[in-house]
């Protein structure tokens, strides 16, 4: 974790679509990474914890629910791209939301301790923000 | 003027500019610019970090890179491949997938013409070996990463050592990372830590340990003992990951040494690099008769970035400028 914690979810991270709040989210790690390194998404939209098995994201194009990220190895996610999560949360053009993000990013080639258990680069995201319509 | 008396040329890794390129203010136009402005005229790139749509990399983005390098008058020099042996949380890489992922990437840094490629430190040595003929057929040198905490006599590198010697492979070999010269612990690295809330005590302690060139695997206890927080643990963790030996020792391992990572945490304003004495690693370069590139390696940004602006374009231009002198380029 460090200041460019600040970079992963933007002021213009928010968009109100008809389906809920999408959530524009960036890497913080220095190299493009395979879908499956998205091992935690800990999400609370204004004091609301969101529940991991209601998301789903857009990489590339590709929606995947979340729960389904983990057989995605061949889908990277580049360091310069938002990766948009898609939550349930109702909102509207001009709203503002609460957003708390915890996000826990596996690092496949950096394995610790006797279990070989990848490291995971967190970072932690607070931010008051407006959602945006829709571009059509 | 006479002419060196070496072969030894200077480049980059891209990668030294990841908190500009992070931030969106250099590209990798940018990037390649700067380097060439630097006369750090040899270029090494992480594809994963700078080509959009990796692994895929489109014509467009070839056609630029060719473009940029005749530009900037630039030549690509390294690729860095990754080896995600955890790609699944369920399984581990089967053999046979390590050594398509390394083909991978060998073709990738055929795309760019670049002939060498770094093989990270975790590549198992039969992966390498499997590897090697692929790599020798497209042109293409492996050469493994020495990095802090591994060194010449370590059993991984001994494996390694072993296959390269065995094989005789010419697509294999060796890429040293100067952060195993690293002979005073990074201030940049312990000012971090105090201003993360380490306690001044044990700060102390810890870099006096590592630049006595003393016991910092016990490090881990004392700080236990002495009720360390996390920020403590922190560094004395980091001073287990630098380790400071003798430069000499690249000299028996010459002819496999292709490539130098020139990694660095600070230039200071007087023009040498705070923690590792290249003054004294570039001569051992030159008596080897090493003539490939020392490659700027810059990752101090992550220790300044929560309080200065990073610049590393004037780290690596400070790190080119004593590259230069010490090469007898410059005076």
């Amino acid at each position: 974790m460090g200041p460019l914690d600040d970079q992963v979810v933007r002021a213009d991270s928010l968009t109100a679509t008809p389906d809920g709040l999408d959530i524009a989210v960036y890497s913080h790690w220095y190299r493009a990474l395979p879908l499956p390194s998205l091992a935690r998404v800990d999400l609370t939209v204004d004091g609301r914890r969101i529940d991991p098995a209601e998301l789903s994201v857009t990489v590339n194009g590709t929606r995947h629910p979340l729960s389904e990220v983990a057989s995605a190895g061949d889908e990277y996610w580049f360091t310069t791209d938002p990766l948009v999560l898609h939550t349930p949360v109702e909102t509207a053009p001009g709203r503002e939301h609460r957003v708390q993000l915890l996000l826990g990013l596996s690092i496949p080639y950096i394995l610790t301790g006797p279990d070989r258990v990848p490291l995971v680069a967190p970072s932690a995201t607070d931010k008051t923000l407006t959602a945006a319509g829709a571009r059509s | 003027m006479s002419a060196p008396a070496h072969q030894i040329k200077r480049g980059v890794s891209l990668y030294s500019f990841q908190e500009e390129y992070f931030l969106r203010t250099l590209s990798v136009e940018d990037c390649i610019r700067v380097a060439g402005e630097i006369g750090a005229r040899g270029i090494e790139i992480i594809p994963e970090q700078m080509i959009p749509g990796f692994p895929h990399v489109s014509d467009e983005f070839v056609e630029d890179w060719f473009a940029w390098m005749e530009r900037y008058g630039t030549t690509p020099v390294a690729t860095d491949l990754f080896l995600d042996t955890k790609l699944h949380p369920d399984r581990w890489l089967t053999r046979e997938e390590q050594v398509a992922s390394i083909c991978r990437d060998v073709d990738i840094a055929v795309r760019l013409g670049a002939g060498i490629v770094r093989a990270i430190i975790n590549t198992p040595p039969e992966v390498m070996e499997e590897a090697a003929p692929y790599a020798e057929e497209q042109g293409v040198r492996l050469l493994l990463e020495v990095h802090a905490p591994f060194h010449y006599e370590h059993p991984w590198i001994l494996e390694h050592l072993e296959v390269m010697h065995r094989t005789g492979s010419p697509a294999l070999g060796l890429m040293p990372d100067m952060g195993t010269y690293v002979e005073r612990f990074p201030r940049v690295v312990s000012e971090r830590a105090l201003r993360d809330g380490a306690e001044p005590e044990l700060v102390d302690l810890i870099v006096k340990t590592y630049d006595d060139h003393g016991d910092t695997h016990a490090l881990m206890d004392v700080v236990n003992y002495r009720g360390g927080g996390p920020a403590d643990f922190g560094l004395a963790r980091q001073a287990t990951h630098y380790i400071w030996s003798e430069p000499k020792a690249m000299l028996e391992h010459m002819p496999l040494i292709g490539h130098i990572q020139a990694k660095f945490y600070e230039m200071t304003d007087d023009g040498v690099e705070y923690s590792i004495p290249y003054d004294r690693i570039v001569p051992v370069l030159v008596e080897g008769g090493f003539d490939g590139h020392l490659s700027s390696e810059y990752e101090g940004n992550r220790h300044i970035q929560d309080v200065h602006p990073v610049d590393s374009v004037e780290q690596v231009r400070r790190q080119h400028a004593m590259f230069a002198r010490l090469l007898g380029e410059t005076a």
